[in-house]
């Protein structure tokens, strides 16, 4: 008798197990619940937050929920960067310059709408996608959105949870699957990973003098095995598609890899001359070492992610001068270069201001395109929360609801102004890119000298990234 | 009356739970597990208590799987994250229905229960578990080592092969649709899906430490020792060697499997790229961990080891972020940090569990309910 006591527990868990409803609920068995590409909309997402009201400067009432201290004004917003991992070099440019928009503008303006100062809460997610729901469920509850999680897998693992609890998720990633949610923003400055791989055949074909490609290239492609390769495969796919080229070899890794003698080996072998490689740093940097060892010197076109101002440095063993010569011989053009640090630009002014101002204890090693990609990711983010104060509302789902308000908006980065809008077309903010060659860093800051101006391939009109 | 510790039958000391004080602890236990959600409800950052609950759990019932197989069976592995990414993938696939997502990727779904997913991920990895012993009744030790660190490899192309793209989404990952569930009891009967995600896992990992126990007290566990202890005398005193090791591997998948149907849940996102190559070989290589710390061949080590190597690292985060661990920096200072700080302090446990405590941290519950038993004497 008395052993059934614990037998009783397990039956009493038992009945939990009947008492569920299933593994979902009923609505989710009619929609499609694919976890990178969410269905719901902004009316369909219940805030677990109460929303209550505050009166500013005596002349509106802001309504808020979480992350907003009403005593002081401040807005807290969450930081997920990849501080450990495969990528610490790019987590810690990407978070500060993050942080330095948000300190310049706490500093200079006294916050949003010069009233509501910013402050973060940052957590290390390691680039890994078990961790980041572990960090994003300890700092959820405490802040009013997440304003960067870097990484496409990573992000791809929170973002369901907080569109359930409204909570707006910027991606520290430019992949266009984004564009099909209601709760992931993309960077207002910059292009996405499809439309870097889009534009590039038009870019190599149209507008290089000499041309990049010829019909008698043999394309070849290496990309990294998830969400951000794919997006790359898929714009390259697309580009190529519309100036009547295709693709003769691909090969992918992964993100952890070290060693890619099969895929450099391979496209050697299949005779590819023009290579494009959607890769981080080290990556690259490897698969250059490994075609540099075999006497193997392709052209080769790269993501904006996958050039870093210590390459050169690296792969002339501490000669950065070597380095470059290096990058040359094949040549390299780095695709989505984006501003460069020396740049007139109202932007890219300010952002040196800032820099100047709060910037004391960032290393110079740190200043590269990750920097500014978390510079004007928190500039994009500004924006939102600037438009949710003008609309009297800074609740989880009323930032959501503003998202779409946003037009018109110029980062002052040189390309034209860009926006939001209600349809996965316009979600995406700009499709124009531009493409860069490693110079030394006493040249240019950011290490890529662009050999483009910013350009859109015509066909890019026609890419709708819901398909 | 007989001291309550002394067993005078065989009946007794086969016994699952052989005297009052351990139905008593256990009874305790399982209460405080199941009010551990609730009780997170109180605490800031709740869901983070929560998620850090799931993992633990997730983690002793794939680490239970590897103890029944290296601990009890003697057989090393190094392919345990195959078993729990075909878990995370088959699992998805029955417990998610089938969708087409906007850009027009299809995935296939049966949209069953999600215990269902826990149990079809069981079983599919176990049946894929026993398809590779047959290796480990002609290999051991090294050799077998690296048999099974040839499955992480597998897992790399099988995972993200695009023919396979309806169940694993290929490079891109595939849904695997949250678990909700109801309680009766609660106000609003209704828990949000991290919780309804560690009655899950706690449900799974309980049905998983039920079946260790028993298999550690019986025929079956008896038969693992005698195999893992000394395989020829084991087979000449007639125990069937190679029905023990296809047991082992059978038992030890199912428990990955459902594990890793509950991981890939928590992911939410499963990625293939996660489960195969050097990121499948470092998940088996952290339950080797999680065993080795706990207690190789005990069934209670595998959770004592999955709460130290999981939760640590986490906790030295969520202490040193709330400023409790004044000595560490918070990560990416560029000094001393909380990663470092985790690393070391990993590092220095292994070694110091390895030289002093090869019975890992059931070997100090061991002692410590010796020192209990007798207290206040010491003898």
């Amino acid at each position: 008798m008395r052993s059934r006591i614990p037998l009783a527990l397990l039956v009493a868990l038992a009945m939990l197990v009947a008492a569920c409803g299933g593994g979902g609920s009923g609505a989710d068995t009619t929609e499609s619940t694919d976890t990178t590409e969410p269905t719901g909309t902004t009316e369909d997402m219940t805030s677990t937050t109460e929303a209550m009201t505050t009166t500013t400067g005596g002349e509106m009432d802001l309504a808020f929920d979480a992350g907003f201290d009403e005593a002081t004004g401040t807005i807290t917003l969450g930081a997920l960067a990849a501080l450990t991992g495969p990528i610490p070099d790019i987590g810690a440019s990407l978070l500060h310059g993050h942080e330095l928009y948000w300190d310049a503008l706490n500093g200079d303006e006294g916050g949003v709408a010069g009233m509501y100062p910013v402050e973060l809460i940052v957590r290390d997610n390691e680039y890994n996608p078990e961790v980041n729901p572990v960090v994003y469920n300890e700092i959820k509850d405490d802040v009013l959105a997440i304003s960067s999680s870097l990484g496409t897998p990573t992000t791809a693992t929170i973002f369901e949870a907080a569109a359930a609890e409204n909570i707006l998720v910027a991606a520290g990633s430019l992949a266009s699957q984004w564009a099909l949610t209601d709760n992931v923003p993309l960077n207002l400055a910059a292009g996405t990973y499809f439309s870097q791989f889009a534009n590039a055949p038009y870019w190599a074909t149209e507008i290089a003098d000499p041309a990049v490609i010829t019909e008698d290239s043999v394309i070849g492609m290496i990309y990294q095995a998830d969400d951000y390769g794919e997006d790359c495969l898929n714009g390259l796919n697309f580009g190529l598609e519309n100036t009547g080229l295709e693709l003769s070899y691909e090969a992918t890794y992964a993100a952890t890899d070290t060693d890619f003698s099969a895929q450099i080996g391979g496209a050697q072998a299949a005779g590819v001359d023009v290579l494009f490689v959607c890769a981080l740093p080290t990556a690259l940097a490897t698969m250059l070492g490994t075609a540099g060892a075999i006497e193997y010197s392709p052209t080769v076109l790269g993501s904006s992610p996958s050039y870093n101002v210590a390459l050169p440095a690296a792969l002339g063993q501490g000669d950065e001068v070597a380095g470059i010569g290096f990058f040359s011989s094949f040549p390299y053009y780095g695709l989505g270069a984006g501003p460069s640090f020396e740049d007139d630009t109202p932007g890219m002014t300010k952002m040196r201001e800032s820099l100047e101002a709060y910037g004391a204890d960032i290393p110079d090693q740190e200043l590269n395109a990750f920097f500014w990609f978390g510079y004007a990711q928190a500039q994009t983010f500004h924006q939102i929360l600037e438009a949710g104060v003008a609309n009297g509302d800074i609740t989880r789902a009323g930032l959501l609801g503003v998202i779409p308000t946003i037009q018109d908006f110029d980062p002052g980065f040189g390309g034209d102004p860009t926006g939001y809008g209600p349809t996965p077309k316009d979600k995406i903010p700009t499709n124009e890119d531009n493409i860069g060659v490693p110079v030394s860093l006493s040249e240019r800051v950011f290490g890529l000298d662009p050999v483009s101006d910013f350009f859109v391939a015509p066909y890019m009109a026609d890419w709708d990234p819901a398909g | 009356m007989p001291d309550r510790h002394l067993r005078t039958s065989y009946k007794e000391d086969m016994a699952l739970l052989p005297n009052r004080v351990n139905r008593f602890w256990l009874t305790v236990l399982l209460v405080a597990l199941v009010a551990y959600p609730f009780f997170a409800r109180t605490l800031p950052a709740t869901d983070f208590w929560i998620v850090l609950a799931v993992l633990v759990l997730i983690g002793a019932t794939g680490g239970l799987g590897l103890n029944l197989l290296s601990g009890f069976a003697g057989q090393i592995s190094l392919g345990h994250a195959f078993f729990l990414g075909v878990g995370a993938f088959v699992g998805a696939t029955v417990a998610t229905p089938a969708t087409t997502t906007l850009s027009g990727v299809s995935f296939w779904g049966l949209g069953w229960p999600w215990w269902a997913g826990a149990l079809m991920g069981g079983l599919v990895a176990a049946v894929l578990g026993v398809l590779v012993a047959p290796a480990a009744v002609r290999l051991r030790g090294l050799y077998l080592s690296l048999v099974t660190l040839a499955l992480v490899f597998l897992g790399e192309w099988l995972f993200t092969a695009p023919a396979l793209e309806p169940i694993t989404g290929a490079v891109r990952g595939r849904p695997s649709r949250p678990i909700s569930m109801g309680l009766p009891l609660l106000d609003d009967g209704a828990l949000s899906n991290n919780e309804s995600l560690y009655f899950a896992s706690l449900m799974v990992a309980v049905v998983a430490f039920v079946i260790g126990k028993n298999i550690a007290r019986s025929r079956v566990g008896r038969a693992f020792q005698a195999t893992r202890d000394r395989d020829i005398a084991a087979e000449v005193i007639g125990v069937n060697v190679t029905w023990a090791k296809l047991t082992a591997f059978g038992l030890s998948s199912f428990m990955a499997g459902a594990a890793g149907y509950l991981l890939g849940v928590f992911q939410s996102n499963p990625l293939g790229a996660n489960f195969g190559g050097a990121p499948g070989l470092l998940i088996s290589v952290e339950y080797i961990a999680v065993i080795v710390i706990g207690g190789i061949g005990t069934v209670l080590g595998s959770a004592l080891g999955a709460i130290f190597v999981v939760a640590l690292p986490e906790l030295v985060s969520y202490l040193t972020q709330q400023g409790w661990l004044p000595f560490v920096a918070a990560t990416g200072s560029g000094s001393f940090d909380e990663a470092a700080f985790s690393t070391i302090l990993f590092g220095f446990f292994i070694v110091v569990f390895l030289i002093f405590e090869p019975l890992g941290l059931f070997g100090i519950w061991l002692r410590l309910r010796k020192y209990w038993k007798g207290w206040p004497f010491s003898y």
